[in-house]
């Protein structure tokens, strides 16, 4: 009888402290943060993974230094063995299916996304006001005769 | 950007050559921004009428800035 009471007892301060211990946690450390270019700089600084949810060609066209390629739809199975505690940030062109990704990953437990919200031309949009516009390159555009603009573009 | 583009494309017309290529969809468009160096999306290109590239802007533009650009080309 006074060994039950001695295991009720250990369980019930070992519940108390893991209560506790979430209660105290800093609010600011868990949940989703929707980030801009600096704010999401700031979370790689700080150690946070990169995850990048478009697809195997945008990625390649381009993406955050460090960044891992896990398209959306492949997310939740990858997900699976990610460390629910550990920092991310999470990004695709325009917001739009990051979106989806984070609510995935929250739904998972994840506690600590940060989430691009306008997405890499957001990023981008930076270098835009700093001067990205650059001169001609030596390569050539097959015309019909007249100038051409050409828009490369996704639909999210 | 769509009004935009769709915008200089009515204002252009049979002046200019106006192509869409949507980089998540279209394999030939891939390549193209492979080669290119094209690391974002929306990446606009101004080509002149014999295929030299004039310009290589990132990001969105107003229409004022891309008629400028459509302007001087050649």
């Amino acid at each position: 009888m006074k060994t039950k009471s001695v295991v009720w007892i250990v369980i019930g301060v070992i519940v108390a402290a893991v209560l506790g211990w979430n209660l105290m946690k800093p609010a600011g450390g868990s949940g989703v943060r929707n980030v801009d270019t600096a704010g999401a700089q700031k979370a790689i600084a700080a150690g946070a993974r990169v995850i990048d949810v478009r697809t195997d060609g945008e990625y390649q066209m381009g993406h955050i230094p460090g960044a891992e390629l896990v398209p959306v739809d492949q997310l939740a199975t990858a997900a699976q063995s990610w460390d629910r505690e550990a920092s991310y940030v999470v990004y695709c062109a325009t917001g739009s299916r990051s979106a989806s990704a984070v609510q995935q990953m929250q739904q998972m437990g994840f506690k600590n996304i940060a989430h691009l919200v306008a997405g890499i031309q957001s990023w981008n949009g930076g270098d835009l006001q700093t001067g990205s516009e650059s001169g001609g390159t030596s390569q050539k555009i097959e015309t019909a005769g007249k100038p051409v603009l050409v828009e490369f573009f996704t639909d999210t | 950007m769509k009004p935009v583009v769709d915008g200089l494309e009515k204002k252009y017309s049979g002046k200019v050559e106006v192509r869409r290529l949507n980089v998540e969809k279209d394999q030939a468009a891939v390549e193209l921004a492979n080669s290119m160096k094209i690391q974002y999306v929306p990446t606009f290109l101004y080509v002149n009428a014999d295929g030299s590239i004039a310009g290589q802007v990132v990001g969105e533009q107003t229409e004022a800035q891309m008629s400028t650009a459509i302007d001087a080309l050649k």
